[in-house]
């Protein structure tokens, strides 16, 4: 067993780099399976803790919505079974001016507060504050505030100092009761320049008149109670209020399942292309093996004995790349969730509670183990096979076996893969899109000896006239090679991956700017009670050149019969809608006069999602769920459009307003003739006591393109990654090559061909490998493309693939370039080896 | 009669790891032209060497070995390429084949590497197949002949750009002894027909037979 055992171990260590790839795949795959699974936890986490900071212990919240009679509410004091307490908050905003030095420095005059007002003792039982300085002995209450320490250092602010505030337009002066670490509810947002202080409830409530009342009510239950039923208890009780859980086990899920699911199909490539590595390197070394094997079996060991060496030998490979995978996974986990922290739209960060369990990392060493042990089991099996006497006298040869069933299985498979996403949809889509990806790809592997053979019959006669003889010669060499077929085959899988994942994170790219190129306008404002008098002060303001109302609801609207709500319904005015939205309209004729029709009656046009999702044609009806009731409305048209996911309907705002019983609008468009920034600064200044807030269409753009670029990174770097071991695989395939083919080249070498030509010959073979791994890879990016349409469906996102050509090229040249590079030290070598210890080679 | 290949004080050492190995001392032969040589020793007395140093196929470490009256251990990688091409033809004990090329593509290596163009050899390769009998084999690859025959496809690749010498190492040794018989009528042929200097690297008496000149090595010295 000793020897056994210390034979393995020589064997391992004895080809240095062959081990360092199997190794290497091995431990990527339990990584990046690890980092994959990993984040599912870390996500909900990261989610919830970010819910948490905002809410505390809150298991309940209860706010205003559009409907609400008010802003604000009165807690109803009589106690409900289950309920520990609610706390109330009162939100206000309030200006400081910067000392004149300071704004000097910093070219702003004022810096906004978000005020918010609880009552302390309450606050601390479920979200407390983390005070790094505090007035020892002094209630909180009357004018104190507390600031956090980023603003008191910012402007020298000490516990007692008083701090003057303009607050509902008038200044007011305010004692600094404590210094708080920004964390929890003081935690600093750069992006949205939001900083918090905290007032006493009573205090900021007075100076709005409504003392007594809240904006929001933070409920707090008690241990193992049933939320829903409480939920619905206070729903009834707060009817014309939101009453909902701040966020529910499923939508973390579904959050999470979003960027998990993604990164477990690019792992699944990189498990794929290393499971392609160790077979192919394992066939390598059980042919190596086959004289100590011979001589073992010679002396007694049985099959299974000299098999156990070889697997023994597979799973040391996958034991070390577990406990290496594991390692490194815990450390990718690390970097993906911290980059999945940073949240664009606030421009802070998340903090990030990394979730390493025991059992997820027993999982990647166990795939490690599994992925070697699967991946060297064919070789191993073929070589048991192998007879005694065949093994001793070395008499094995490479049986050309009849390959036509691989080209058979290939049609299946390739067959499958198309079929598979376009049948197999909704809640499936995302396995099927990761089988049919599989299947494409090992049918692409199975046509690459038949591909290349095509394409070698091309570069043939192309390659005499360009190269000349040598590249004749070079295209012959290729047609049986294993290794280049081998190469071609890493290329292929690597560079369609990279292609996928490039093109979608692209094409999203587009798509966002594309979604907000339809906004012809520079700002969107919410404000609570907007109308058309809002409308008119906005005019009146400076740099304001035109506004649009938009009746609209975010909440959605159900369709009777169906399971699907559309999610964004917006009443418009017929006449001045493409003033302010490019309305791409999917039909004949003139779009205006297609909107002027939703006039007519009770008519309909929605986007082209909702359009597939529920099967439309002109003139169908549908029934939606208003708020007065279910209304019948006349699908008259289609458009295309990106907003809310294509989940998007429009109707008239005459019967908008009649049918959700609604007079305010949900949001108005603002075009500028000045900064966006400076015109929304003012508007907000302006409404600041009905709670206006907006954001200008250009930082939209940016956020929601930040937001995805960010996920796509990771993304990019799985790719990466997959390509990464790919191009290891085709080093070691071409030193693998060169040693194997010491001889051949020595024949030639012995014929008159000069160190000069063996270059030139071994250049063009790798050329041509590339070429060919790069043509292909960009079939089998476009195979895998095919399917992205119906798996973003399913998730309800509209994605419109963008092929960019450049993308193509960069395909062709990095296979090219890699398959030379990584030929350039073999070829070297070989070309300066001796002809007679070459032409001697066995 | 006129000398074709001369060597001249040539020495060839070889390390076997810190080993230093002298393989070749002081070796002094000339070869004329049309002569057929075999070169025989033992095992390891360095004949096989000599006759790599003569084809070009090594450099020795001190010496000279001159073709046709150049010296080519003096000649760069390319030159001594385009001599392994035009002037000596090279048969080896195990054929050596490129056995992913069909009979007439192996044949035509010399010629593709000297950057011509097949087509204007097809009279010529029809000739020398006829010579080594394999005309109804051109299209097969290596590994469906026998050794005789991949032998004789070695003895045509030699041909093909119709050089003055043939080096051929232990042409036999991996053949039947009828076969054998029949390689080394064709090599004959080849030498009296054809005017070939052949030089072959033998330790059967057999084979030498065949030839008009032994030159015997032993313990990396000459004699005759």
């Amino acid at each position: 067993m000793k020897i056994i055992l210390k034979y393995i171990l020589e064997s391992i260590f004895e080809k240095k780099f062959r081990t360092f790839i199997i190794i290497f795949s091995v431990t990527l795959s339990a990584a990046l399976f690890f980092a994959s699974n990993g984040m599912s936890e870390t996500m909900k986490n990261l989610y919830e803790e970010q819910f948490r900071e905002q809410i505390g212990k809150a298991d309940i919240l209860i706010y205003p919505n559009q409907n609400s009679p008010s802003n604000s509410f009165k807690i109803k004091t009589e106690p409900i079974e289950g309920v520990k307490f609610i706390a109330g908050e009162v939100v206000a905003s309030g200006r400081y001016k910067l000392p004149e030095r300071k704004a000097l420095e910093s070219k702003i005059k004022w810096e906004t507060l978000t005020l918010r007002g609880f009552d302390l003792k309450e606050l601390e039982k479920f979200n407390p504050i983390n005070l790094s300085k505090s007035a020892v002995g002094k209630a909180f209450e009357g004018n104190h505030i507390i600031l956090s320490s980023i603003f008191a250092d910012d402007y020298g602010f000490d516990v007692g100092d008083t701090i003057d505030l303009e607050i509902n337009g008038e200044s007011r002066k305010f004692i600094v009761w404590a210094i708080a670490r920004p964390t929890g509810l003081f935690k600093y947002i750069p992006q949205s320049n939001t900083i918090t202080a905290i007032m006493p409830i009573d205090t900021l409530a007075s100076l709005f008149a409504i003392k007594g009342r809240v904006n929001t009510g933070y409920v707090v239950l008690d241990e193992g109670v049933d939320k829903d039923s409480i939920e619905n208890e206070l729903a009834e009780m707060y009817s014309r209020y939101t009453v909902q859980k701040p966020f529910s086990q499923e939508e973390l899920e579904t959050y999470s399942q979003y960027i998990t699911v993604p990164l477990l199909m690019m792992t699944t490539m990189v498990l794929f292309i290393s499971i392609f590595i160790i077979y192919s390197t394992f066939k390598v070394i059980t042919v190596e093996r086959l004289p100590v094997i011979g001589t073992f079996r010679s002396i007694g060991a049985t099959r299974q004995m000299t098999d156990a060496i070889l697997i023994g030998e597979s799973l040391t490979y996958g034991i070390i790349g577990g406990i290496f995978g594991d390692i490194l996974g815990i450390g990718f986990l690390y970097i993906i969730a911290n980059i999945m922290a940073s949240d664009p739209y606030i421009g802070g960060k998340m903090n990030v509670n990394i979730n390493i369990s025991i059992f997820n990392l027993l999982q990647s060493f166990l795939l490690a183990v599994v992925v070697a042990l699967i991946s060297s089991w064919i070789p191993i099996k073929r070589v048991s096979k192998i007879s005694i006497k065949d093994l001793v006298l070395n008499t094995t040869e490479a049986k050309s076996r009849n390959k036509s069933y691989k080209l058979f299985m290939g049609i299946i498979f390739i067959s499958l893969g198309i079929i598979i996403p376009r049948i197999i949809q909704d809640s499936y889509a995302m396995v099927a899109n990761i089988v049919s990806i599989l299947l494409s790809t090992i049918a692409l592997i199975m046509f690459i000896p038949y591909i290349s053979k095509g394409f070698l019959k091309v570069f043939e006669k192309a390659f005499a006239t360009i190269f000349g003889n040598e590249g004749t010669l070079a295209v012959k060499n290729i047609k049986d090679n294993k290794n280049i077929l081998n190469n071609i085959s890493l290329l292929t899988i690597g560079i369609s991956t990279i292609l996928m994942i490039n093109t979608i994170s692209n094409s999203v790219g587009i798509e966002v700017l594309n979604a907000y190129k339809d906004w012809k306008f520079d700002i969107m404002l919410f404000v609570n009670g907007a109308n058309r008098n809002t409308e008119q002060v906005l005019r009146g303001m400076d740099g304001v050149i035109g506004t649009y109302g938009s009746y609209e609801t975010w909440e959605g609207v159900n369709v009777v019969d169906t399971q699907y709500t559309i999610r964004y319904l917006q009443g418009i005015d017929s006449k001045r809608y493409e003033d302010f939205v490019g309305f791409n309209y999917d039909g004949k004729g003139n779009p205006k006069e297609a909107l002027q029709k939703l006039d007519d009656g009770r008519n309909i046009m929605v986007a082209q999602m909702v359009r597939d999702e529920l099967g439309l044609n002109i003139g169908d009806e549908i029934v939606l769920e208003m708020k007065s009731g279910d209304k019948t409305y006349k699908v008259i048209g289609f458009y295309e459009s990106l907003f809310y996911n294509g989940s998007y309907g429009i109707i008239s705002q005459k019967y908008y307003k009649i049918d959700m019983k609604e007079s305010n609008f949900g949001s108005i468009y603002i075009k500028t003739s000045k900064n966006p920034d400076e015109v929304l600064y003012a508007i907000q200044d302006k409404f600041m006591r009905q709670g206006a807030y907006g954001d200008t269409i250009s930082n939209m753009t940016k956020m929601n393109y930040d937001s995805n670029n960010q996920f796509m990174i990771i993304l990019k770097a799985f790719s990466i990654l997959a390509m990464l071991i790919g191009i290891f695989g085709v080093f070691n395939n071409y030193t693998i090559s060169f040693i194997e083919r010491q001889r051949s080249i020595a024949i030639l070498r012995s014929v008159g061909m000069s160190k000069k030509q063996t270059m030139k010959m071994v250049m063009i073979e790798a050329l041509t490998g590339g070429l060919v791994g790069g043509i292909v890879g960009i079939i089998g990016g476009l195979q895998m493309l095919s399917g992205v349409p119906y798996l973003v469906k399913a998730m309800s996102v509209p994605l419109k693939i963008h092929y960019t050509g450049i993308f193509f090229v960069n395909s062709i040249v990095g296979a090219i370039i890699i398959a030379v590079v990584a030929s350039i030290s073999p070829g070297i070598k070989i070309s300066k080896q001796s002809i007679i210890e070459g032409v001697k080679y066995e | 009669m006129e000398q074709i290949i001369k060597v001249v004080d040539l020495y060839k050492t070889f390390f076997l790891g810190e080993i230093q190995v002298e393989v070749l001392k002081n070796i002094n032969l000339s070869i004329n032209k049309g002569e057929f040589i075999t070169i025989m020793g033992p095992s390891g007395s360095g004949k096989s060497t000599l006759l790599y140093l003569m084809g070009g196929l090594d450099n020795p470490t001190d010496g000279k070995i001159l073709v046709n009256g150049s010296d080519i251990s003096i000649l760069s990688d390319k030159d001594q390429s385009v001599m392994r091409r035009r002037i000596i033809g090279f048969v080896f004990q195990f054929y050596n084949l490129v056995p992913n090329l069909t009979v007439e593509e192996n044949i035509m290596l010399p010629v593709l590497l000297d950057g011509r163009q097949i087509k204007e050899y097809q009279e010529k390769l029809d000739e020398i197949l006829d010579i080594v009998e394999l005309s109804n084999r051109k299209t097969h690859t290596p590994r469906e002949l026998s050794g005789g025959q991949q032998q004789r496809v070695a003895i045509a690749r030699a041909l093909i750009n119709d050089p003055d010498i043939i080096l051929a190492d232990e042409p036999t040794g991996n053949l039947d002894s009828k076969t054998s018989e029949e390689v080394m009528n064709l090599l004959q042929q080849i030498n009296r027909v054809k005017g070939k200097t052949i030089v072959q690297v033998s330790h059967s008496l057999e084979a030498a037979r065949y030839g008009n000149r032994i030159i015997n090595v032993k313990d990396g010295r000459v004699w005759e």
